[in-house]
């Protein structure tokens, strides 16, 4: 236990979001269509799966700032899984749910305090792109579980970006279903 | 029924091809990495070979596909010679001399898959790449299917296979298997 994951929901072109996001529409165009796997009746839920492993969660300000409305109050899996927000001074809010703390000294540090608060449970980093991209350049992600969608969403928040480095991974495992695939992958350590 | 068919390796982070590619490294740093999957066991090599060979009648490429693989052909296309390949280019860029499995085509994607269906009867048309020539196709709705070998790797930069497609478009997932080191994935693209 205690592994730092990374999930997502990416479209087989490696958007996490469509273009245009807007505090309106905070997924960009067609971006909600990533998420429609989610609540599947029928379907084994790998996302619960996730969520029910995590003890703390670090996420990136754009995302708090962005998500907040839609979490009405607490975290973003509740009030009782403590939420890491890497943000700068200048942008801390004066103001929020107490199971939100902002943390300005970078993502070390946000890590060792979710690690602390975690106890024997996973990290989970929320996202967005930006703040995985970090985690992973910086060789702390452990695993990572991609939620592969049927479709192109021809634009937006690429999740990778370009890393800069190539990293070989481990595939762990493969689960397809109906609208969705579900593969996990292992960073190798160095 | 003859259809338009496109098969890629590619990393998870999403790329075909490492950075700095050329003629001397056509894949790009790491990129023949993608491509392990393939070489590191021969039965898998021919018979992914032949069964592209048996199906397809035509091959579409694009230039830059042309001119950073063609030393390491020998002297055929792509496909071996008895397999016509319509090269996508310019005027300025047609070769002088080039092995006959090609023909270069100058005015156009949908002309040059006019041409390659024309030879290629009954069989597949393969646009074989590389990412922009497949993107086009994609763009303009012509592609039927995709195949995607996923390797478990992040290259980190190169060549990306979609780009930004710069329109939405859904897909049906057709199959999905998986071995050892690479996920094959095949969708079948709606036709307008």
């Amino acid at each position: 236990m205690r592994k730092l994951i990374v999930q997502m929901s990416m479209s087989l072109d490696g958007f996490i979001a469509g273009p245009n996001p807007a505090p309106n529409n905070p997924l960009g165009d067609n971006g909600l269509r990533l998420h429609a796997w989610y609540d599947q009746p029928g379907s084994h839920n790998f996302g619960k799966d996730v969520e029910g492993d995590t003890g703390a969660v670090i996420m990136g300000s754009v995302m708090y700032y962005e998500s907040l409305p839609w979490w009405h109050g607490t975290g973003p899996l509740g009030d009782d899984v403590p939420c890491f927000v890497l943000t700068e001074q200048s942008h801390e809010p004066k103001e929020a749910a107490k199971v939100f703390t902002f943390v300005t000294e970078g993502i070390e540090e946000a890590l060792r305090l979710a690690r602390a608060a975690a106890g024997d449970k996973d990290v989970l980093i929320n996202g967005g792109a930006n703040t995985i991209q970090q985690y992973i350049k910086a060789g702390l992600v452990d695993e990572m579980y991609i939620h592969v969608l049927p479709l192109l969403l021809g634009g937006g928040t690429n999740l990778f970006g370009a890393l800069g480095e190539c990293m070989p991974l481990e595939k762990i495992s493969v689960h397809d279903e109906k609208g969705v695939t579900h593969l996990t992958y292992r960073f190798e350590r160095k | 029924m003859s259809k338009i068919k496109a098969r890629m390796s590619m990393s998870v982070d999403g790329f075909i091809a490492g950075p700095d590619a050329s003629q001397d490294n056509p894949l790009g740093t790491n990129g023949l990495k993608l491509h392990d999957w393939i070489f590191d066991n021969p039965k898998q090599e021919n018979s992914l070979l032949q069964g592209i060979r048996e199906n397809t009648g035509a091959a579409i490429i694009g230039y830059n596909m042309y001119y950073e693989a063609i030393p390491h052909w020998g002297g055929t296309g792509p496909l071996g010679d008895d397999i016509p390949c319509f090269v996508l280019t310019s005027e300025d860029k047609v070769p002088e001399n080039a092995p006959a499995a090609f023909t270069f085509v100058t005015d156009g994607i949908e002309s040059a898959l006019e041409k390659a269906q024309a030879v290629a009867g009954d069989k597949d048309v393969w646009v074989g790449g590389g990412a922009y020539a497949i993107q086009q196709y994609i763009q303009a709705q012509l592609l039927d299917e995709l195949k995607l070998d996923i390797v478990p790797i992040l290259l980190g930069g190169g060549t990306s296979m979609f780009g930004e497609l710069g329109r939405f478009i859904e897909v049906d997932k057709l199959e999905v298997r998986d071995e050892p080191n690479v996920t094959h994935f095949t969708y079948r693209f709606k036709k307008a």
